[in-house]
């Protein structure tokens, strides 16, 4: 049977619209369920209602307690809590913040996510990759 | 011969393992694809290949070659024949070769301070890689190792005549070598500014040591890795040079003009596939849990130590490819009864796997041109990192919200989609080619679709997984 080879250009072209609509709707109905969860974990001290924090602890280089992946969603305010064992220098790539970082104190950290993508934080001195904030679009 | 050995002496006395840095040059932001796109893509690469076959079922038999290769001729733009202006390329080519090396040397050793960096990893191997794809093979014109043979030849006044003929049994395995070098230093050499100057006047003495043994030709058709490379690239261009004169035609077509002829050239292919497969692989939270899961930890902090375990996981990737490959061919040929040898069979689809090795690199690489080749700006004005503000832009931001993670996702998948459909297309045709009935030809492509299916799939299966920080 000869069909016109452009019936398959055509057929081929509705198939991918029409997968992408479907899954484009399944990726939005997900995107809704995570996000909500995201939103239950908030810090209780007197920080403003959108802003999400994060503490994060680090000794001898290594990070010991705190999230190695942040996951925040696009337009948050971000507030991360960072203490050292030993002076050092904080850098998140991409959004290029620096932080200096003293033996034993608390440093705060504020700045709102208006980039997406997957930006890896540092101990800029010794060059130790400790995790990444990923920023996910709205 | 003694300028040889010196050469590849030096060369490994250079590369001096260096502290451990746990990044690869150029910082990439790209967020894991979700789920859904990922399950999209694979779900769209096996329809659209079906209907590819339908495609091809539905042709009358009597159809056995593919459509004639030029669309249309018309030669575009005279002028980039005229030979003064391929003068003025090599000029150029030259003058950013020299600089390159120069600001390594005696420029500021930090990787994002100096010129010669970002020039090289990112507008350089990116950047002049996709440009080849979409313009032909510039590399034969301005690669600056061959230019400044030539020169060295002209003064001479009379041409090197090479001591060896070149065996056709080493075929493309120093390339291949090269190749696998180059990855090396770009994924795990930890390259700084000086190092890579090092490192390319060493490549310079051994292309000058390559010439003198095996003659200008075989060197640079079988050796030299950036020849080899890029006018494999070159193929997929919709442009091609016949008798210096530059003509359209679709692209891809230029991978069925020939075929690959060795076991070396087909690795090489397979490698430019494993090697951005296992870049990308290497930062998900699978291998990290396979790598901890089976050595013990006090290895794995040692850094020489790691890096060793991820240079064997480099040098088997291809051959994995390889495996999953040749399997397939198998079974090619047993299900079409067909009396074309095995090897041959397997160099016959061999250039097909090229859309799917650039489609790859495009997905994972591109967003590095976009943001960190923004650099350069800057980087003109202050090459060598002295302060220096030569044409004003030495303090240009860079703008690394170019794309949002959305468009990355979609333009990804996008790419390699594009690549699977016409890497399927091609060995369509190879086959319609090749099998003396129809009806053998359609029958031959289904493991052939099994394999892409695989290859994509496997692709945008890595750019979906979740990634850590390395060690």
């Amino acid at each position: 049977m000869k069909i016109n080879p452009v019936v398959y250009v055509i057929l081929a072209v509705v198939i991918l619209v029409g997968l992408f609509f479907v899954f484009n709707q399944n990726q939005t109905n997900y995107q809704n369920q995570s996000q909500t969860s995201i939103l239950s974990v908030q810090s209780p001290s007197p920080t403003p209602q959108s802003a999400k924090t994060f503490e994060l602890v680090i000794s001898t280089k290594k990070l010991v307690s705190g999230p190695e992946t942040i996951k925040v969603t696009e337009g948050d305010e971000i507030v991360i809590k960072i203490t050292s064992d030993e002076p050092e220098e904080f850098h998140i790539h991409g959004y290029d913040i620096f932080v200096d970082l003293e033996k034993d104190a608390t440093k705060e950290l504020k700045f709102t996510a208006n980039l997406t993508g997957r930006f890896i934080f540092e101990l800029e001195q010794s060059m130790t990759e400790l995790g990444a904030i990923e920023v996910l679009p709205q | 011969m003694i300028r040889i050995g010196f050469c590849l002496i030096s060369l490994t006395l250079f590369i001096i393992p260096q502290p451990a840095f746990a990044h690869a040059f150029g910082q990439l932001y790209n967020l894991p694809i979700p789920f859904w796109f990922y399950i999209f893509g694979g779900a769209t690469a096996i329809v659209v290949s079906f209907l590819i076959i339908g495609y091809f079922i539905s042709r009358p038999a009597k159809i056995t070659s593919y459509p004639t290769v030029y669309l249309s001729k018309f030669t575009l733009f005279d002028i980039l024949a005229k030979p003064w202006f391929k003068n003025f390329l090599k000029t150029g080519s030259i003058f950013l070769f020299l600089t390159t090396i120069t600001t390594g040397i005696l420029g500021n050793d930090s990787s994002y301070s100096n010129f010669n960096m970002t020039f090289f990893w990112i507008i350089f191997v990116l950047g002049f890689t996709y440009l080849t794809a979409i313009i032909g093979n510039l590399w034969a014109i301005v690669n600056p190792f061959k230019i400044l043979i030539e020169l060295t030849e002209s003064f001479s006044k009379e041409a090197t005549k090479p001591i060896l003929q070149y065996p056709p049994k080493l075929g493309y395995w120093p390339a291949l070598a090269f190749y696998f070098i180059f990855i090396w230093l770009e994924l795990l050499g930890k390259t700084t500014p000086r190092s890579l100057s090092l490192i390319i006047i060493q490549y310079t003495l051994i292309n000058f040591g390559g010439v003198i043994l095996f003659g200008k030709k075989s060197w640079f058709t079988y050796c030299e890795f950036f020849s080899v490379f890029l006018r494999l690239i070159a193929k997929v261009a919709p442009i091609e040079y016949i008798k210096g004169k530059p003509y359209i035609r679709p692209p891809f077509v230029g991978l069925l003009k020939n075929q690959a002829d060795s076991l070396s050239l087909l690795l090489f292919i397979l490698f430019m596939l494993s090697s951005t497969a296992f870049d990308g692989f290497r930062e998900t939270v699978i291998w990290r849990k396979f790598i901890f899961g089976l050595l013990p930890e006090s290895f794995l902090y040692s850094s020489s130590l790691f890096r060793l375990v991820q240079t064997i996981a480099l040098a088997l990737s291809p051959f994995i490819f390889l495996a999953i490959y040749l399997y397939l061919i198998g079974l090619m040929k047993i299900i079409t009864k067909s009396k074309i040898l095995f090897g041959q069979l397997s160099f016959h689809f061999a250039f097909s796997l090229v859309p799917i090795a650039l489609a790859y690199n495009i997905a994972h690489y591109y967003t590095l041109l976009l943001t960190e080749g923004q650099n350069i700006i800057r980087l003109i004005s202050d090459p060598l990192g002295f302060g220096w503000n030569l044409f004003g832009t030495a303090n240009y931001l860079v703008n690394i919200g170019i794309v949002g993670a959305n468009f990355v996702w979609h333009s990804q998948v996008a790419f390699i989609l594009l690549g699977h459909i016409a890497a399927v297309y091609l060995a369509h045709l190879v086959a319609l080619k090749i099998f003396p009935a129809q009806k053998s030809a359609l029958v031959s492509q289904l493991p052939m679709l099994v394999l892409m299916v695989i290859y994509t799939i496997t692709g945008l299966w890595i750019l979906s997984q979740p990634l850590t920080t390395g060690l």
